[in-house]
């Protein structure tokens, strides 16, 4: 039996909600049918007693009223029909945006039914007896003629109101669907913004992003590509990609390459580029050949680009919606933020070493034979921190404080710091200020204080003979120890006024023979042992170029 | 497997319908309640296997009180209840711990988290391979 009645397009068989009333209506004696507008039944009450189920199916009669029963049935009000003696039915309009779309029919016993000629007729359509079928007819419960039409009414607002009522329970799961998906969203911008700390690579965020993203936008793969940042020019060039999570044939630069023309556009229009259809684009036999489509969207902050994300396939094998693009825009947006706060911290690092080196070099410009000390002594201090385990943020503090050790030189007259010959005592008191000075001047920098013990107590001696505070053994702060060693070393190792520089194996011999009185006993014995050829090699190109060749803010580096 | 039952209180109805239909697509029976009372009342007349309830319900209980009133009743002392709640509400882990909560998520919440969670507390197979990492509720 067809269904159907449906006007909206809903997934909701009506035939659901007249089974419904069916079964309510069934034992106060009144059953249901329903006919299109052309006559032909659609629907009757499967448990319908056989009298009336071969009435409505088969009784010609019927079908021809039905057919000729006018559109605006509710004005005219006709009586119901009288099908023969005891059986009526009455029919309802059913409407949909206030078009008759068929009819709702009521069928009651209303009276002692006669075992006339219409009848027998009717049982032998249906091979039954006529007498068995009288019988069992005659135990439909029977209803009031008279009230018939108000029940045919009522029956047809009670379906009216069962209809509204499926509809709105499938509309709010559609819905509720549609709010779990935004949850997601909601969930992963979220946690995608409460995640970002500017400090932490570029790449571990990405890729997090990227898996969450795709996880949640069912895509195949999700790809993050970045804008050389030299590349000022009129033509943004998008550099390798930096993430790509999921399945893609095309990797790195193969798939910049391949995709070149739409991120280009994306990133020229600074909007989104959807393509789900890739059958006509002329030059995309190699894209076809790694995906169905792809969205291309550009990360751009202030009109400038940074990048571009890329979702390439869904797993479900259909077309980028605007669900999709929305999604894709705002996690977009966010790793703009993010990658534009990441270089600008980049650039504050960058700024902050940069001037610190310019400032090391000025103080040990002074003296053509300091020059390039602290750098080295910074390098030293970095490896033997390294080698005994410390962290890479303790590490970097070390490097610091070497970098920074001599900075208090600035407060020592320059005839004293350059003199040739003997000092006096006065002068060597002079000298002997500039741990103190160095930490007076990182002071007042509240970023550097981590710094401050390194410069302050490098020249302490482990046996307390040191300066300024003459503190001894594990008082004095490991930093401070570490680059004792390592100025003291290149101290020796380097050219001086008053002498030559002395030979590794010379120098490491001092070295160990000052552990447990100059040195930490422990730290000389570890320093003795670390690889010296990147130093020497340091040393060398000092004496050869004089000027540091890499661009000012980059450190030199032992290679 | 006979079809797990979770009870899902909370006091705004766009929570229960999505954490509903997503428990429900997943194959277990739901039962809602606007509030802790009524959850109660379920869950002692009912017989349920999880209970995800809100923290704050007002005017009524909150969401520990009913998890502390529920795991007094008799037979339902283990009975797993996870608790949803706005970001940084500040209850202290001894609180949960003392109700007997074994899980609590923030909100905004992923729902495909809550039902890997629910998967994974009353260990039934999830659908999807990888079990979501959730976050803790912080303080």
């Amino acid at each position: 039996m067809s269904t159907v009645l449906t006007s909206r397009p809903t997934t909701v068989p009506s035939d659901t909600v007249l089974a419904r009333l069916a079964e309510r209506w069934r034992t106060a004696g009144v059953f249901l049918a329903c006919f299109g507008r052309d006559g032909g039944l659609l629907w009757h009450d499967p448990q319908m007693p056989r009298l009336l189920a071969l009435t409505t199916t088969s009784d010609p009669t019927l079908a021809a009223y039905v057919r000729h029963l006018p559109e605006d049935l509710a004005v005219h009000n006709p009586p119901p029909l009288i099908l023969f003696h005891g059986v009526q039915v009455h029919l309802t309009p059913i409407a949909r945006r206030r078009k008759t779309v068929g009819w709702l029919a009521v069928l009651a016993r209303t009276g002692t039914l006669a075992s006339n000629e219409e009848f027998h007729r009717l049982a032998a359509r249906g091979a039954l007896d006529a007498q068995a079928l009288l019988l069992q007819s005659a135990r439909i419960p029977a209803v009031g003629a008279l009230q018939l039409p108000a029940l045919a009414a009522l029956v047809g607002q009670m379906y009216d109101d069962l209809q509204s009522s499926s509809l709105a329970t499938h509309e709010l799961a559609s819905v509720t669907e549609q709010l779990s998906t935004i949850y997601e969203e909601i969930n992963l911008l979220y946690k995608i913004s409460s995640g970002m700390r500017f400090s932490q690579k570029p790449q571990a965020f990405l890729e997090k992003v990227c898996k969450e993203t795709q996880e949640i936008g069912n895509f195949r793969a999700v790809a993050v590509a970045l804008v050389h940042r030299e590349d000022e020019s009129s033509a943004p060039i998008v550099g390798e990609v930096a993430v790509l999570t999921g399945q893609c044939s095309l990797e790195g630069q193969e798939l910049i390459n391949a995709l070149h023309a739409p991120i280009h556009e994306s990133l020229t229009l600074g909007e989104a580029q959807v393509h789900n259809d890739l059958s006509n684009a002329s030059d995309a036999a190699h894209v076809r050949s790694a995906m169905q489509r792809f969205v291309c969207v550009p990360l751009m902050r202030d009109q400038r680009p940074l990048g571009v994300m890329l979702a390439i396939d869904k797993n479900d094998h259909s077309d980028f919606t605007s669900v999709d693009l929305k999604l894709l825009n705002n996690v977009g947006s966010q790793c703009a933020i993010f990658m534009e706060n990441a270089s600008l911290y980049q650039d504050m690092q960058d700024l902050f070493m940069g001037v610190l080196h310019a400032l090391t070099r000025s103080i040990d410009a002074k003296d053509a034979y300091t020059r390039g000390h602290s750098q080295r002594v910074a390098e030293l201090s970095k490896l033997l921190a390294q080698r005994i385990g410390l962290s890479d943020e303790q590490c970097q503090r070390v490097y610091l404080s070497g970098l920074l050790h001599d900075i208090g030189k600035i407060g020592v007259p320059e005839a004293v710091l350059t003199k040739p010959g003997r000092l006096t005592d006065a002068e060597f008191e002079a000298i002997k200020k500039h741990p103190a000075i160095g930490a007076q001047i990182l002071g007042n920098i509240k970023q550097l204080q981590d710094v401050i013990p390194g410069v302050l107590y490098h020249h302490e001696r482990w046996d307390s003979r040191g300066y300024p505070y003459q503190l001894a053994g594990e008082h004095i702060p490991l930093a401070g120890r570490i680059i004792c060693v390592a100025d003291s070393f290149d101290a020796m190792s380097s050219t001086r006024t008053y002498r030559p520089a002395l030979p590794l194996e010379t120098v490491l011999a001092e070295i160990l023979r000052c552990a447990g009185t100059q040195f930490d006993p422990a730290l000389a014995k570890i320093f003795v042992t670390l690889d010296f050829t990147p130093y020497r090699r340091a040393v060398e190109e000092q004496l050869l170029g004089g000027h540091q060749s890499s661009a000012p803010g980059a450190e030199v580096r032992f290679r | 497997m006979a079809v797990k039952t979770i009870l899902v209180a909370d006091d705004e109805a766009h929570i229960l319908h999505v954490v509903s239909l997503k428990l429900q697509n997943a194959g277990f029976a739901v039962h809602t309640a606007r509030d802790a009372d009524e959850a109660f009342d379920i869950a002692v007349s009912t017989p349920i296997d999880m209970i995800i309830t809100d923290y704050q319900m007002p005017p009524g209980p909150t969401g520990l009180d009913l998890a502390k009133h529920i795991h007094k009743e008799p037979g339902k002392r283990d009975l797993p209840i996870l608790l949803l709640t706005a970001h940084g509400m500040g209850i202290e882990q001894v609180e949960l711990t003392h109700a007997g909560i074994v899980c609590a998520l923030s909100k905004p919440f992923s729902p495909r988290e809550v039902l890997a969670k629910v998967h994974s507390l009353l260990e039934t197979p999830a659908a999807e391979p990888e079990a979501a990492s959730l976050p803790a509720v912080s303080h």
